[in-house]
C-alpha cells in the first residue's frame, strides 16, 4: 500500500502524467522534461500498472485516467475522428487494457501498452464491421471533410483518401503488420517505441514495417490515379 | 533489387522529428523520396493523420464514474456490461472460454474413444469373416509349401459358392492352386491390412483370365465383407517423418553453436536443397556463406553471399555485404572489393563497419594501379 500512496503522489505531482505521456509520443517538448524526472515518474507509473494488475482498484482507476487520452486518440485514428464507434470501441479497449494488464511486463511506458491495446481493438472491430457500413462512413467522413473550411477542398479530400486508404490497409494486413504501422504512421512512434510497445526485436519490427510498406505499394499500383496526385503535390 | 525496395526508417523517422541529419543523409533522403511514391505517401499520411487528430488533443481525462465502471466491470465477472461492446465482452469472458476449453477437450476425448472402440470391434471373432480368416491363414502360412494352402482355400470356397452362386460347385472353373489362394486374399483386402499385414493387392494380382471366368459372385457375393464403414478407421501407412525447413535450421544451428562446422554445413545445405523458398533458406544462405569463408573457400561462400542478395533486401544484407568484400579481398578482386565497400556503404552508411569500409576503399584508392 506504501508504494501505491508513492506511485499515487508522483503521478498527480504537477500534471506529470501528462507531461510523460508526451514525453513518449516523442514531442519536441521532450527536451524540456528533465531526463531524471522522466525516468523516475515512468518507473513510477510502471509500479502503478503493476499494481493495477494485481488487483488494485485505486490504481487501476487511476491508470485507466493516465492512458484514457492515448487509448481515445489510438481509437479515433485507426477508425476515424467522426465514426459512430468510436465511443463504445474506446469503452472496449479499457476494458481490454484492465484485462490485459497481468501480461504487462513493464518493457515500456504503460501508454504504448494502451496503444497497442486499442489499436488492436479498433483494427479488430474495423474487420468485424459490414462492409456496407464501413463504405457509408467513408462516404460520411469525406463528404464532411468537404464542407469544412480548409486549406483546399481539394487538399482536404486527397488526405482523407489517404487516410482512408491507410485504414482500409489495416484491414487487410496481418495483425503484427497492421499494428507496427498504426503505432508508426499513425500514433507517430518511433521504432524503438514501436518495438517496445510490440514486445518484439527492432529488427523484427523493420520487417513488418517493410512489407507493410510493399503491401501499400501494391494496394498504390492499383490506385493509379491517386499516385499521379500524390506526384502533383510532392 | 531497386533502390525504391530500400526504404530507410531511421531517416525517415528523424526526419519526421525534425531531428538533425547530416547533409548527406538529408541527399540520401531526399533521392530517396523521388523515387519512392510509397515512402512519400506514408509521409504525407503522417502528416494527414497528425492533422486530423492532433498530439496535443489528446482528449480529456475519462469520467470517474465511467473508470470506475470499468474497473467495477472487470472485477464482478462480467456482469456489469457497458453501453458498448457486448458481443466482445460476453466472448471474451472467463466462462465462455473455460465452456470453449471444455468441449473441446470433451470432443477430442470421443473422437479418441471412438477410434479405439472401432479397433477393438474390429479384432472381434464376430466380425472375424472367412475371408479375413483365410487371409490370416494364407499369411501364416506363407513360405510353408503352397499345396497346403491352396487344398484349404478351395475346399472351403467351393461350398460358399455353391449357397450363393447359380453355378455349382462342379462347375467352377477349375483354377490352379496358387491362383485360387490369390483370389481369396484378394477378396479382403481391409481385413488383412487391419491385422497390419500388407494389402493383398499388393502382394499378388488376379490374373485378368481368371477373374472374368470367375465371375463377379467370386468377388462379391461369396463371402461376407468386412464392414465398410470401418474401412476408414483403417491407419494408413505412417509416412515417413518429413523434417520442416524450420526444425532443419533449429538443428542446424545447435550443431554450430556446438562447434561441428562439417554437420552443420550438411544441415544447411539440406535446408536449401530441400526448402530453397523459405525464409530459413535465405538466413542459411548467409550462414553458409559464412562458414565457408572462414573455411578459407572464398568462391564457395561469394556464390552463397550473391545467392542471399539475388533475393533481395533482407534483414542480414549488411552482414552478407561485408562477406562478399571478404571473400573478393580473399580472392584478390581488388576492384570488385572496392565495389562492394561502396555500394556497403551507399546502402548502409550507419553501419558498424562503415569507418572501415571507407578505409579499405582508401587504401584500395591508392593502389599503384589506381
Amino acid at each position: 500500500m506504501i508504494l501505491s500512496e508513492a506511485a499515487s503522489d508522483i503521478t498527480q505531482r504537477a500534471g506529470l502524467a501528462k507531461i510523460v505521456t508526451a514525453a513518449y509520443q516523442g514531442e519536441p517538448k521532450r527536451s524540456q522534461v528533465d531526463s531524471e524526472s522522466n525516468a523516475s515518474v515512468a518507473a513510477a507509473e510502471i509500479a502503478l500498472s503493476r499494481l493495477a494488475a494485481d488487483g488494485d482498484s485505486e490504481a487501476t482507476t487511476r491508470l485507466l485516467k493516465l492512458v484514457a487520452p492515448t487509448i481515445l486518440r489510438s481509437v479515433r485514428l485507426v477508425l476515424g475522428a467522426r465514426h459512430p464507434d468510436v465511443d463504445d470501441i474506446f469503452q472496449q479497449s479499457l476494458i481490454s487494457l484492465v484485462q490485459s494488464l497481468p501480461a504487462f511486463r513493464g518493457d515500456c511506458h504503460p501508454a504504448g501498452f494502451a496503444s497497442r491495446i486499442a489499436i488492436h481493438t479498433a483494427i479488430s472491430s474495423r474487420r468485424r464491421a459490414q462492409s456496407a457500413r464501413v463504405h457509408l462512413n467513408s462516404l460520411v467522413a469525406i463528404s464532411q471533410v468537404q464542407e469544412q473550411e480548409g486549406p483546399s477542398p481539394r487538399a482536404d479530400s486527397m488526405a482523407a483518401q489517404r487516410r482512408q486508404l491507410v485504414r482500409q490497409l489495416l484491414e487487410q494486413l496481418p495483425s503484427e503488420q497492421a499494428e507496427t504501422l498504426a503505432l508508426h504512421v499513425m500514433m507517430g512512434y518511433s521504432l524503438t517505441e514501436v518495438a517496445l510497445a510490440m514486445s518484439a526485436p527492432l529488427n523484427t519490427v523493420k520487417s513488418r514495417l517493410r512489407l507493410a510498406k510493399g503491401a501499400l505499394k501494391r494496394t498504390l499500383d492499383q490506385n493509379p490515379s491517386l499516385v499521379e496526385q500524390l506526384e502533383v503535390e510532392s | 533489387m531497386t533502390s525504391v525496395a530500400f526504404h530507410p526508417d531511421d531517416l525517415l523517422d528523424r526526419s519526421r522529428r525534425k531531428m538533425s541529419l547530416s547533409a548527406g543523409e538529408r541527399d540520401f533522403l531526399r533521392a530517396h523520396l523521388l523515387a519512392c511514391s510509397v515512402c512519400r505517401f506514408v509521409q504525407q499520411a503522417a502528416s494527414d493523420f497528425d492533422e486530423e487528430v492532433p498530439r496535443e488533443d489528446m482528449g480529456s481525462a475519462i469520467p470517474s464514474y465511467l473508470a470506475d465502471a470499468i474497473v467495477g466491470c472487470s472485477t464482478d465477472g462480467g456482469k456489469a456490461v457497458l453501453a458498448g461492446g457486448r458481443r466482445a465482452w460476453r466472448v471474451r469472458s472467463r466462462r465462455f472460454r473455460g465452456v470453449t476449453v471444455a468441449g473441446g477437450i470433451l470432443l477430442l476425448t470421443g473422437i479418441a474413444a471412438a477410434a479405439q472402440w472401432a479397433n477393438v470391434f474390429q479384432r472381434l471373432p464376430l466380425y472375424r469373416t472367412p475371408a479375413t480368416s483365410k487371409a490370416e491363414a494364407v499369411s501364416a502360412t506363407k513360405g510353408h509349401g503352397r499345396d497346403s494352402i491352396t487344398s484349404d482355400v478351395v475346399e472351403r470356397s467351393t461350398p460358399m459358392g455353391a449357397s450363393g452362386n447359380s453355378r455349382s460347385a462342379d462347375e467352377a472353373p477349375a483354377i490352379p492352386e496358387g491362383d485360387a489362394a490369390m483370389v481369396v486374399a484378394h477378396e479382403a483386402p481391409v481385413a488383412s491390412e487391419r491385422f497390419g499385414q500388407k494389402s493383398p493387392s499388393d502382394v499378388v494380382a488376379i490374373p485378368r483370365a481368371y477373374h472374368s471366368q470367375l465371375g463377379a459372385a467370386i468377388h462379391t457375393r461369396r463371402f461376407p465383407k468386412a464392414p465398410s464403414r470401418l474401412a476408414h478407421v483403417v491407419p494408413a501407412p505412417t509416412p515417413l517423418a518429413v523434417l520442416t525447413a524450420a526444425d532443419l535450421f533449429v538443428q542446424a544451428n545447435t550443431v554450430r553453436r556446438s562447434g561441428n562446422a562439417d554437420r552443420a554445413l550438411d544441415l544447411y545445405e539440406r535446408v536449401l536443397s530441400e526448402h530453397g523458398g523459405s525464409a530459413e533458406a535465405q538466413t542459411s544462405r548467409a550462414i553458409v556463406g559464412r562458414l565457408l569463408l572462414d573455411r578459407h573457400s572464398p568462391q564457395a561462400a561469394l556464390r552463397k553471399f550473391d545467392e542471399y542478395l539475388a533475393v533481395g533486401i533482407g534483414d542480414l544484407s549488411e552482414e552478407v555485404m561485408i562477406g562478399r568484400a571478404a571473400a573478393l579481398a580473399q580472392l584478390d578482386l581488388l576492384e570488385q572489393e572496392r565495389a562492394s565497400w561502396t555500394a556497403l556503404l551507399r546502402m548502409f552508411p550507419h553501419s558498424a563497419y562503415a569507418g572501415q569500409a571507407r578505409a579499405r576503399i582508401q587504401v584500395l584508392t591508392n593502389l599503384p594501379s589506381h
